[in-house]
């Protein structure tokens, strides 16, 4: 038996195209069901990391400002008036990001700070997300320049000082607005 | 029933995908750290292989043998983002810790090797058998490991101190230590088979598998045609 035309160039085609149809279809209702949840946790957990960089913080009003000038992902000021938090992002190593939440008391003192170095080599670069690490940023005010950075994690530990920075340059600014 | 539970137990040992077959083996050497990581990703990747074998026993005789290969990676890719987007939703962390190894399984020669060698041949219900037990076949194989890799190389288990801090081997933790004992797993379940006087014949060659061969040849050829 000889194949027809038909069998032969369309109807590949045609079986192709009907299964992608279907599960286009199928994975468009399953992201319309759990992009919600997604996003409700992702928000969540900026609530989270915003809480424990600041302390005694509860909610917070997002601050309206020219983030990208200022070279910041987001400020925000705690409702109650105990301070600020401000979130940057600077490349580390190998093109990746590092994210910084730095929480700023009243007096522009840096009071808690998160950082997120999952981009970076593990065990290498990760140290400049390191406990030990981050508390040399606690207290200080102003700028970062300051710190030292990790011999061997330069990139890393460079992408931590700069978002500090940035996050305490945001503050001045502004604080000085108000 | 008897003959389903035989292509249920093949895939755990006679078959197993990881020992014997040694498919799938990037993901079970880079997950299998830590134990709850090795158990979330052997369940992910059960589900995807269940699914995707069902699917593709029931399309079957629709699926022309010339786009075979696009067809099971199109089904394949939709029940890892299925996967992928609800336990981002439901289960964050075990997303977090699988990594960029979730969205492998769609590479993972384990689902497409069963696809092609199985499910395109078999009725659906010896499909989900089949995928069924090569999926807790790697399920076992990833725990396991993991269990070792966690207990000696990190001191913990499922996330429990046992070995006091200082007192770690710490090369199990690395790439290394894993390919230690994935050799180590292989001539265990190897040396076991020989001893229940089931001789073991690698299957290195062709033996019909032509999922695992990226050569053409007449008995392909033949295949193919039919």
């Amino acid at each position: 038996m000889t194949k027809t035309a038909f069998q032969e160039y369309i109807k590949p085609i045609v079986v192709l195209v009907v299964i992608c149809l279907v599960v286009s279809a199928l994975l468009a209702l399953t992201n319309a069901l759990t992009a919600p949840v997604i996003e409700k946790n992702a928000q969540e957990e900026a609530r989270r990391i915003r809480q424990s960089v600041l302390p005694d913080s509860k909610d917070f009003e997002e601050i309206d400002c020219d983030t990208e000038a200022l070279d910041i992902d987001s400020a925000y000021r705690e409702t109650n008036g105990k301070g600020y938090v401000v979130t940057s992002s600077h490349v580390g190593y190998g093109g990746g990001e590092v994210t910084v939440t730095v929480g700023i008391d009243n007096d522009g003192k840096v009071v808690g700070i998160s950082a997120d170095v999952s981009s970076q080599t593990k065990g290498i670069g990760s140290r400049a997300g390191e406990r030990s690490y981050l508390n040399k940023y606690m207290g200080i005010s102003g700028t970062a320049e300051g710190v030292d950075t990790i011999a061997t994690a330069t990139r890393s530990s460079s992408a931590v000082r700069q978002s500090v920075t940035a996050a305490l340059n945001a503050f001045n600014t502004i604080k000085g607005g108000n | 029933m008897k003959d389903k539970l035989k292509i249920l137990l093949n895939g755990m040992f006679k078959e197993n995908p990881v020992l014997i077959l040694a498919l799938g083996c990037c993901s079970v050497l880079a997950v299998s750290v830590s134990v709850s990581g090795g158990f979330g990703m052997g369940v992910a990747l059960t589900f995807v292989l269940v699914c995707s074998n069902v699917v593709i026993s029931l399309l079957r005789n629709i699926i022309p043998s010339k786009v075979r290969i696009p067809c099971y990676i199109v089904v394949i890719a939709t029940f890892v983002t299925l996967v992928e987007m609800l336990m981002e939703a439901y289960l964050k962390s075990l997303y977090d810790s699988l990594g960029v190894f979730l969205s492998l399984i769609v590479v993972n020669c384990i689902v497409l090797g069963r696809a092609e060698m199985f499910a395109s041949k078999h009725s659906v219900a010896d499909s989900f058998f089949d995928g069924l037990g090569m999926g807790i076949g790697y399920t076992m194989v990833i725990v396991g490991m993991s269990a070792v890799r966690e207990l000696f190389g990190s001191g913990t288990l499922l996330g429990f101190r046992i070995i006091p801090e200082g007192y770690q081997l710490g090369i199990l933790t690395q790439a290394p230590g894993g390919f230690f004992l994935f050799g180590c797993a292989m001539a265990i379940l190897v040396a076991a088979m020989a001893k229940r006087g089931k001789k073991f014949e690698p299957k290195m060659g062709c033996d019909g598998n032509c999922a695992a061969c990226h050569s053409s040849c007449d008995d392909r050829k033949e295949a193919e045609a039919k």
